[in-house]
């Protein structure tokens, strides 16, 4: 286990160094990445200026949400950015090449890439979390709950992009198939979390994991609630095997078929 | 007159072509249409929330309005216009460009009915359908059954796609100067979808903000999410007046850049 | 009518780029570069008469891609002038595009999705051609490339050796009087390669399609072409016809020696015959035909060596080529 991991972070490494080369290209990322997320800022500000108060959200909380949705995102993209290209590794044949690498294959494939604009949105969502914290004078106790409650929504985040991408395995045109699941799952992460109620909020939590990776860690920190930190957690750790299960599946049904024989 | 003509009969070629192309991938289909369930649909189930919440008017307005405006910025984002600039970053990378430099048509013309081409068949089906299921659903706004509507609404469509091509082919043509624009790109992206009124209806938008949408390129090129509200009926004239000034604008800037790239590459290589 | 299709005279390009100095600050280099300037292309001049098939070809970084962007007007020249079949490349590219034909190995023109027809179909309305023109001449191709048996299949679905034929097929469409083919037969198999030679040679015939083509395979260029150009460093170096080139070095022939045991000694060699290469196995040598003739340095050689079997043949055009890139740097 612990040659996977140093292989891992050697593999992180060398991403982040081949990046780096193109030195503009690389800070232009990440600083327009960043800025590019503080337009969702101002838009649900606006928001509850204009509608009001919903579900006791401020705007305080808003800039939260795109601060616990940011790093999560960001972490998993930079960290494991070749999950993203499952379904071009799959369609063009270069996933052959990582079933030949002798190690483990997630982590293999997680870390054959990296966003460099990830990099950007792990920056904006730290800062976000910071302001946050400064805002809402949090105690001890609660910056605490931040931490447990990044590691929780990173955690969802990761299986819910492991069972999105694992999708390339069963369709031709993956690409699109992933795109829009990605966008079912992730999209409604980032709305204001005051306004999911009933059975929506059901459905969202339970169902489609995005409330897990933004809103209810909010609601955790801001009402420090501890049952709802058990609920996530509990979630958490039934995402992540279930997803493991999955990609598991996904691969011996790749392996059987390789349908992926398009002349070349 | 003969030249006209032969644009047309490739205009028509290029739409015909990209359009059974779209029959043979009916996935993207289906994503175009998850996407606009994952994004307005759940958007508009949390207006519903929101409005309801409120008894109903917020800021003078009602969930029947703002539900339609919110409807038809997405629905036109089903054309996927503003992949143009990624397009044309492709291009000039793959050095693509220069084969297509070496038919005898024009680049940009070729690239702006390529983008339209490829969205047509998703938006059609993807807007008749979510159309029907907004009426059944959330009803008719009395505004958008009177007379004057339905011409104004085309109008104004056409000028936005016109709008947008022209904004996203400034955004791609940088590609022959920089050499990766995705950030300008978000930036841009990102000013049109607060301007236009996506995620944030425009009636709910604080003056000043309503002012910058009205005024900017990027608030223009989505100004058919006015169009539901009752004072479309007396301004759509300044509204249309406005997408024209900026359409001629940033032509212009389409045009000049895209003299000076060509310059560029005759003389720099790609 | 002018007898000739393209003519280049004193053709030069020179680049100039910002090249990074490291000893510079990260201010200096951006807004105050250091200029380099490469010339990519030197002063050469040729002309090619309609219906001439022509071989231009160098190691890479020559300058070929380079000169052949200047002859379809993409790239404009620092100084020279190109005339092609009447048109200035540089002022009438578009009015020379309808007359030109493209095709690039390693990039397709065709759509992917759709069945073959399409794509000849698209690019017909492309080059304004009519609808009846383009369905006739659709038939033509199609009989002559031999594309019938897949013709309505997705493009992506083809072989690469029937993608090729299908790619030379549609850069016809509009019976251009060039045609420009960058590493056609990359990627080919050998019965693929022939096919595609013999389509190219019978287009040439039936129409006089002027063939300009580059290529790293002798194959194509010994087959196909009547007239070789060699570029190195932006220099022309050769100009002739192809049967001569392989002519060049007809003064050198090559012996190979195969050890009976195994050879341990490698003594000088008599004038004219040199080692190209020893191992205790094998010995090849070249030998200088006008210093010493055949007879002689058989007789020297089987002195000095025990052999089991000794093999003598003429310089292929590969190594003729080879030579001559490897002579000129």
């Amino acid at each position: 286990m612990m040659k996977e991991l140093y292989f891992a972070l050697y593999a992180i490494k060398k991403n982040i160094q081949s990046s780096a080369e193109l030195r503009t290209s690389f800070l232009m990322n990440i600083i327009g990445m960043a800025i590019n997320n503080t337009a969702f800022i101002f838009l649900w500000v606006f928001f509850i200026k204009s509608v009001g108060v919903i579900g006791g959200w401020q705007p305080a909380d808003i800039i939260a949400l795109q601060g616990f949705t940011a790093v999560c995102f960001g972490i998993i993209y930079s960290v494991g950015g070749g999950i993203e290209k499952l379904a071009d590794y799959t369609a063009s044949g270069a996933f052959d090449r990582f079933m030949l690498s002798p190690k483990n294959l997630l982590i293999r494939i997680a870390t054959s890439a990296l966003r460099v604009s990830a990099i950007g949105d792990v920056i904006f969502g730290v800062i976000c979390l910071g302001i946050y914290a400064f805002i809402i004078h949090a105690s001890i106790y609660q910056v605490l709950l931040i931490l447990l409650a990044v590691i929780i929504s990173t955690i969802v985040f990761l299986a819910a992009v492991i069972v999105i991408y694992s999708m390339s395995f069963y369709f031709v045109d993956a690409s699109s198939v992933t795109y829009g699941l990605f966008q079912l799952f992730f999209t409604p992460a980032m709305f204001h979390g005051g306004a999911f109620q009933g059975i929506i909020r059901f459905i969202f939590t339970f169902f489609i994991p995005s409330l897990l990776i933004g809103t209810l860690p909010v609601e955790i920190v801001r009402d420090v609630s501890l049952s709802k930190l058990l609920l996530a957690s509990v979630l958490a750790i039934f995402w992540f095997m279930i997803s493991i299960k999955i990609f598991n599946r996904s691969v011996k049904k790749y392996e059987s078929s390789n349908f992926m024989t398009f002349g070349n | 007159m003969k030249e006209i003509h032969k644009k047309i009969r490739l205009i028509n070629k290029i739409l015909k072509t990209l359009i059974k192309d779209s029959f043979q991938y009916p996935h993207r289909l289906v994503i175009d249409t998850f996407t606009v369930i994952a994004r307005c649909g759940v958007l508009l189930v949390l207006y519903w929330f929101v409005f309801k919440l409120n008894n109903g008017i917020i800021n003078g307005t009602t969930f029947v309005f703002t539900a339609w405006s919110i409807f038809f910025y997405f629905s036109f984002s089903t054309l996927r216009l503003h992949e143009v600039s990624k397009w044309m970053m492709d291009d000039v990378r793959t050095g693509n460009i220069e084969m297509l430099f070496s038919k005898p048509i024009s680049y940009l013309f070729y690239r702006m009915w390529w983008q339209i081409g490829m969205g047509l068949y998703s938006f059609f089906i993807v807007t008749i359908l979510a159309t029907i299921v907004l009426i059944f659903i959330v009803g008719l706004p009395q505004t958008m059954m009177i007379g004057i509507f339905i011409p104004t609404f085309v109008l104004t469509f056409v000028c936005a796609i016109i709008l947008t091509l022209f904004l996203y082919s400034i955004v791609g043509l940088l590609a022959f100067w920089i050499e990766d624009i995705n950030p300008v790109f978000w930036i841009v992206d990102k000013a049109v979808m607060i301007l236009g009124g996506s995620y944030l209806p425009i009636a709910l938008f604080p003056v000043f903000m309503y002012k910058i949408a009205l005024y900017s390129p990027f608030g223009a090129s989505k100004f058919i999410t006015h169009t539901v509200y009752d004072s479309w009926q007396v301004d759509w004239y300044k509204l249309v007046g406005i997408q024209l000034l900026w359409i001629i604008l940033l032509g212009l800037i389409v045009y000049f850049m895209f003299k000076k790239a060509q310059k560029k590459v005759s003389v720099n290589g790609g | 009518m002018d007898l000739n299709s393209i003519v280049v005279s004193n053709l030069t390009k020179k680049f100039s780029f910002s090249i990074r100095n490291s000893s510079l600050s990260w201010f200096k280099n951006l807004f105050f570069p250091k200029l380099k300037e490469i010339v990519a292309v030197n002063d050469i001049s040729f002309s090619v008469k309609h219906g001439e098939r022509i071989a231009f070809i160098g190691p890479n970084g020559a300058g070929k891609s380079t000169t052949i962007k200047m002859l379809t007007g993409i790239l404009f020249p620092t100084s020279g002038n190109v005339n092609i079949l009447g048109f200035d490349p540089t002022k009438d590219r578009k009015k020379l595009a309808y007359q030109i034909g493209t095709v690039f190995g390693q990039r397709s023109q065709l759509l992917p999705n759709l069945p073959l027809t399409d794509s000849f179909e698209f690019f017909g309305v492309m080059y304004d051609m009519p609808e009846k023109e383009i369905k006739i001449r659709i038939a033509e191709l199609v009989e002559i490339f031999d594309l019938g048996s897949f013709i309505t299949q997705p493009v992506r679905k083809l072989s690469l050796g029937q993608r090729m034929r299908a790619e030379v097929a549609v850069s016809l469409i509009h019976k251009p009087k060039i045609i420009l083919l960058d590493e056609p037969t990359i990627g080919l198999d050998v019965v693929a390669k022939k096919s595609l030679r013999d389509l190219l040679l019978k287009i040439n015939k039936e129409e006089n399609t002027t063939i300009f083509l580059t290529s790293h395979d002798v194959g194509d260029i010994e087959s196909l072409c009547d007239r070789t150009i060699i570029i190195n460093h932006g220099v022309l170096i050769k100009d002739l016809p192809t049967e001569d080139l392989a002519k060049t070095f007809v003064y050198e022939k090559y012996i190979d020696l195969i050890a009976m045991n195994n050879f341990d000694k490698f003594p000088s060699l008599p004038e004219g015959i040199s080692y190209l290469s020893k191992d205790k196995n094998k010995i090849t040598v070249a030998v200088d035909v006008n210093k010493i003739n055949i007879q002689e340095s058989i007789k020297k050689l089987l002195n000095l060596f025990i052999v089991e079997d000794i093999d003598v043949y003429n310089a292929d055009l590969e190594t003729i080529i080879r030579h001559i890139y490897e002579r000129d740097s």
